[in-house]
Order: structure tokens, then sequence, then C-alpha cells
């Protein structure tokens, strides 16, 4: 590409201050004008969309030695490029790539940087493999940005990708011991399966990533073009064929855990995350191997951990418990999952895993964390409790109530006792933690505290009132019971103390129903059920809060019948609608009476 | 809106040990088209297949520009001449590149 002799300033000066490289040149000698001119040149007409005006031979040059500035360049091998250069050269080429990834998702493209872009796939120059070389580079910044380039080469690439390069990436992090070389394959995969298709911001003016008029636009009308999931899919595909070695490898390292793997195992498990998010929209039947390996991890959740691994940890168990979007919804739930909760479940009732939380350790600044306790990491422990308990009532439920293994309703008792007697001790521990870290009354129920531990994060605090709701559906299948238990777990309580958390506004209902940031539809809609269900109990539950209550219920009725009338309303919600009916006039026949 | 794809569980195999048995109760199961897992009831794949979609959006009545968060669409609104009076705005937001899966 353009790019020629380095200027002599220290990479990391020049990461710094980027806004004054441009004057700082200017005031050099001739020759470094005009390097800059030329590098300005082609990040110009790359932020202008379009390379039409950039001779072949220009982006060709650093890596033939047929031009008269030969001597310009000591080498055609990256790597033995100045770091400066190499730098910048990958710089370049992370700008290439985003730009032609995002005028590939416009539909319009400039026909040159789709050369320019197909050459690199032919690795031309052998780029793509130098590239990947520069994974045993011991420059972090080199390492950096060409994993970042990298991952936008595969993204653009899609299918056409050669999976010898994915062969070579999985096999480094195979042999390495490097944490540093570990870190660029296990970017490079991370940022290829977390890619959204749809990654424009919408307050990004659709303008700025059309090719301008002169150029020679090709239309790209396949929608196939768009899909990313293939590419993901090879590269999950890559990484399965050493996952079992890997994940090995990584029990080793968190076994006898050392500041320098910090990243390396951060990002390994952030992976491993995002490969079984639900997000990822990948399959379940392609991702099933990632779904094994996890309760070693559960046993080096201690004290050796420290509390920025524990949260990882945690983030990868409550992405296997994907409760309120899928476990919730099946009837049949998988193994792999309830192997996890039932571990879980044990290490809390028996292991006393909840002393090992490394609460106030470390700052707990970061993510919302407030003075000395990590608070972010105590509401990831507690979702995870909680969908673990759900989990194991909801497994219990469908394996009993099966008449097919299960010969009549006495062996639902008796299921069902054995399984309360350990919920109740877990739910006791949990709420026995809760109170000792945090300013919650002794006397308040989990019920309610729920509301409040997670008044941050409406995510976790919707798919707990779900799991709450579910595990009193499981438990009191015969109706709510008047004891300690069912105070801990009374769904109108639950109910009654979150409407007060978002002040009887119900447009904050209505949002969160519209949204699919939160599992709120299916928690509405079951709760609905279950104070149809057990309208009394709901009634008693309110007492004096039971018009308020009631009202934000009717006011989001009416909203939602103004959307629907209007046909604005995203998806069927007149299940849901039907319910608030329901309630509302078991309402009214409790006022009349 | 969202494609229903009820499947046969006859002869799909063994999949989770030892509930093959109530699997085998079910005659229709509903798979989720981005991720082929499997539910009984078609409001319950409805509301999973939401929580694969990450493009719900808040469109602005007046241009049809779309917004991931409400607070950035009442904002908006402002650069309007005429405020904005009407419903709430909500989009489907679906887009159309959601028909590739």
């Amino acid at each position: 590409m353009v790019l020629r002799r380095s200027s002599s300033t220290p990479p990391l000066k020049k990461m710094e201050e980027p806004a004054k490289k441009k004057q700082r040149i200017l005031s050099e000698d001739e020759e470094s004008v005009e390097e800059v001119s030329e590098i300005a040149q082609l990040q110009n007409n790359l932020l202008g969309q379009c390379l039409c005006n950039v001779s072949e031979s220009s982006l060709r040059k650093p890596f033939t030695n047929t031009g008269l500035n030969d001597h310009e360049y000591k080498s055609t091998v990256l790597s033995e490029w100045e770091p400066d250069k190499c730098l910048e050269f990958l710089s370049a080429l992370q700008l290439l790539f985003d730009v032609a990834i995002k005028q590939n998702v416009r539909g319009s493209m400039c026909s040159r940087i789709s050369d320019v872009c197909r050459a690199l796939a032919r690795n031309e120059h052998g780029i793509v493999d130098q590239m990947i070389d520069l994974s045993c580079s011991n420059n972090k910044f080199i390492s950096f940005a060409t994993s970042r380039a990298l991952a936008s080469f595969f993204i653009i690439t899609k299918e056409s990708i050669d999976t010898a390069w994915l062969e070579r990436l999985t096999q480094s992090l195979v042999n390495t011991n490097s944490p540093t070389q570990m870190l660029f394959t296990l970017d490079v995969v991370k940022r290829v399966v977390e890619y959204k298709d749809c990654s424009i911001h919408p307050l990004e003016d659709a303008e700025t990533s059309h090719p301008p008029p002169h150029c020679n636009i090709i239309d790209i009308s396949d929608p196939e073009s768009l899909d990313s999931t293939p590419v993901k899919a090879m590269c999950v595909k890559a990484l399965e064929t050493k996952w079992t070695v890997l994940v090995s490898k990584f029990d080793a390292i968190l076994g006898s855990y050392t500041p320098q793997h910090e990243s390396a195992v951060i990002t390994f498990l952030d992976l491993w995350e995002s490969i079984i998010s639900v997000k990822a929209n990948l399959s379940v039947i392609d991702t099933k191997l990632f779904y094994t390996q996890l309760d070693n991890l559960v046993v080096l959740l201690n004290a050796n951990v420290p509390g920025v691994i524990w949260r990882h940890l945690l983030g990868l168990f409550n992405e296997v418990l994907c409760y309120g979007s899928t476990l919730a919804l099946q009837d049949v739930l998988p193994d792999e999952p309830c192997s996890l909760a039932h571990l879980v479940v044990r290490a809390v009732k028996d292991w006393r895993l909840l002393d090992s939380l490394p609460y106030r350790h470390g700052s707990g600044r970061f993510g919302g964390g407030t003075g000395d306790g990590d608070q972010p990491l105590l509401q990831k422990i507690v979702l995870l409790v909680l969908k673990s308990v759900a989990v194991t009532v909801k497994e219990t439920r469908s394996d009993s109530s099966d008449s097919s293994l299960a010969s009549d309703a006495e062996d639902l008792d008796a299921d069902m006792a054995v399984i309360e007697r350990s919920i109740r001790e877990v739910l006791r521990q949990l709420d026995q933690c809760v109170k000792v870290l945090m300013p919650f009354h002794p006397e308040m129920p989990l019920s309610q505290w729920v509301v409040q531990m997670f008044h941050d994060q409406d995510d976790y605090l919707i798919e707990s009132m779900v799991c709450c709701l579910d595990v009193a559906n499981g438990l009191f299948y015969r109706g709510p019971p008047q004891n300690d238990l069912g105070n801990m777990l009374s769904p109108s309580l639950t109910f009654v103390q979150f409407i007060r958390a978002v002040s009887h506004d119900h447009d904050v209902l209505l949002d969160f129903l519209v949204s699919n940031e939160t599992c709120f539809l299916l928690y509405l809609y079951r709760f609905l059920k279950y104070i149809r269900r057990f309208w009394p109990e709901f009634v008693n539950c309110c007492g004096r809060d039971l018009d308020d209550t009631m009202a934000v219920l009717a006011n989001l009725k009416q909203a939602i019948d103004r959307l629907v009338s209007k046909d604005l309303f995203p998806y069927n919600i007149n299940p849901v609608l039907r319910l608030l009916e329901k309630c509302e006039s078991l309402y009214e026949g409790n006022v009349d009476n | 809106m969202f494609a229903i794809m009820p499947m046969e569980t006859e002869g799909h195999g063994r999949e989770f040990g030892r509930r093959q048995k109530m699997r085998a109760k079910c005659t229709v199961e509903f798979v989720c088209k981005y991720c082929q897992r499997r539910f009984t009831k078609p409001y319950n794949l409805m509301i999973h297949e939401r929580s694969h979609k990450d493009d719900v959006t808040f469109t602005c009545e007046v241009c049809g520009k779309s917004f991931k968060r409400q607070d950035n669409l009442k904002q908006h609104r402002s650069i309007h001449s005429v405020p904005y009076k009407g419903s709430n705005g909500y989009s489907n937001g679906y887009s159309s590149g959601y028909s590739r899966y």
C-alpha cells in the first residue's frame, strides 16, 4: 500500500497523539511532507469511500521490489518492518475492511475497494499469512492492530476464507504458552463471533458510507452477502476441533492463576460466552460441544481466583442458563444446563460457595460497583443461584409430571418435597449472604429485596423475577403456602415492589414490553396467569396498594390497545391483552364485592 | 411475522437422554429459525425468537429515522418544527435483513 518509510517518532507517542500528527509532520522536511500526503491521500480516499483514484502500483508498492525507491523498503515481510510503519499499514487495512463492510451492508461498494479486498482474500503477496505470523509479535500494539484487522478481513471475506488460516490460528492457540499469542487468536475469533450484521449505528448518517457520485460503484443485491453467520460458523468449527484441549489448558491456567494470564483468560471466557449466547444466532446443534466441560469451572470458583475472573466465569454460567430467553420456555430442558444448575445448587448448599465470594476484594469501581464491595459480582451470583434453582425445579416438575416416567401424583409430591427442602436451604443461604453484604432490612423477604438488588440492571431484574415466579409456580402448584418459603418467593410481593420501583409509571412497563432487552413479555404473561389463578392471594398481598397497582395495569392495557389499533405493536400481544382484561374484570368484581 | 416451523419428533433421535419418553409424547414441535432450539408452544417460540433480534427500533413518525432508544427519538423529535403529539412511535423495526435466516 502507499505507506512508506516511517518517521522517527516512537509508536506509543503517535498512538497517544494522533490529532497532532499532521501538523507536526508538515513542519518536517519535504520528503516527509510528500510521505504524509501519500498516506493522507489513501486515508482520505478510504474515508471518502472510494479508491478509484489510487493506482494499483501504488497499492502494491510495499510488496514489490521493482520500484525506483526500493531502497526505502527494507523488506517485503511485514514482521520485519519498523513498528511504526507496520502499525500504519495495519491501520490502513483495518480502515479498508471496515469501509468495505459498511458499504457491503449498504448494498453498494466502490469496485476498487471490492477488488483490493478480493486480492487480499486471494492472499496476494501472502499478506494474510504474514498477518497471522504477526501473532508471534512481541509488540502488543502490532498484535492488537493485526487481530482487529484480521477479524474485519474475515468478516468481509465471509465463507471465502481459507480454512487453513483458521487451522493455523487455532493450532497456535493450542501450541503457545505466550499469553499475548493466545490473546491474538482469541481476540480474532471473538470479534468475528460477536459481529452484528446490522452494526451501523442508527445515529450514523447513511450517506457517510456511500461511495461518491464519480465512483465506479457495484451494486450488491444478494441478501446472503450481508449474512455473517457462515463465517462465524467456520470460526466456531475451527475452534471446536481444539476445544477439549483448550478448555483443559485454561482449566490448568486457572488452577494456578497468575495475573499475567488475566487478559487471555478473560478473553477466553468472553469468547466462550459469546459462542453460546442466544444473541450470537448460532445453531445449538453446531455449538453443543461448548455446553460441556463446565463442571470443572464451578470448582475453580474459589478464593485463589480474583473477582474479575469470578465475574467472567459467572457471566459464562449465566449465559449457559439462558433462563428468561430460552429454558423457561422449553418443556424439555437440555441436560447440560440442568447439570450446571444442579452443581451450583450443590455448591451453594453443601460447599458454601457464597462464603468464598470475593465481594470485598478489588475496587469494584468498574461496571457499576461502589465503595469496597463488588456489587456487579454480587448481582451475577444472585442471578446465577436464582436461575439454578429455577432450572432445578423446572426439570423436576417436567420429569415428575410426565405420566410415562412417574406413576402418579404421590410421586410428584414426594419429588417436590425433596426439592423443596434443598431449595429452601439454598435460598436461606442466599438471603443470609445478601443481607450481610447489602443494607437490606433483616426482615425483608427475598421476593422484595430482589427488586432492590437489581435496581440498576433491568435485564437481571426481570430475569430474576421470572425465576422467582417459576420457582413459586413449580413448588406451590397446590397454591401459595402460608409459611416462610411462601413469603420468600411470593410473586405478588415482588410485583408490588416492582411497580413501586418504576414509580407506578405504565410507560416503563410498555417500554419493557416493546423492547427485547429484557424478558418482560414472558414475565408479565406468566404473572398475569398467576394472579388470574390465585386472585385472592394477590389482593391480600397488595393490601392498600391494590388500587394503585391495578391502575398501572389498566393504563398499560389502554396504551397497548392504542398501539394495536394503529398496528404499531411489533408482535402479537393479544394473549397478554386477554389476561389484562381478565384481571381487570376480576378486580372490578372484587371492587363490587 | 415469525416463521413457525412445525417438525415431527418421531424418529428424530435421542437428543436429551432420559427424557426421550416425554419428548415422544409431543407430536409437533416448533423450531427456532435462528438456533434450532425446540418449543412445544408457538407463543413460547415467538417469545424466544424475540431474544435473537437485535434491532428493535423506535421510528420517527415525521422523517422515518430509526433509533435504538426511545429517549434518543424523543430528543430527535425536537428538530422538527411541529411538536409531535401522536402515538408512541413504536415500530416493529424488524428489518428485512432478518429474512435471510
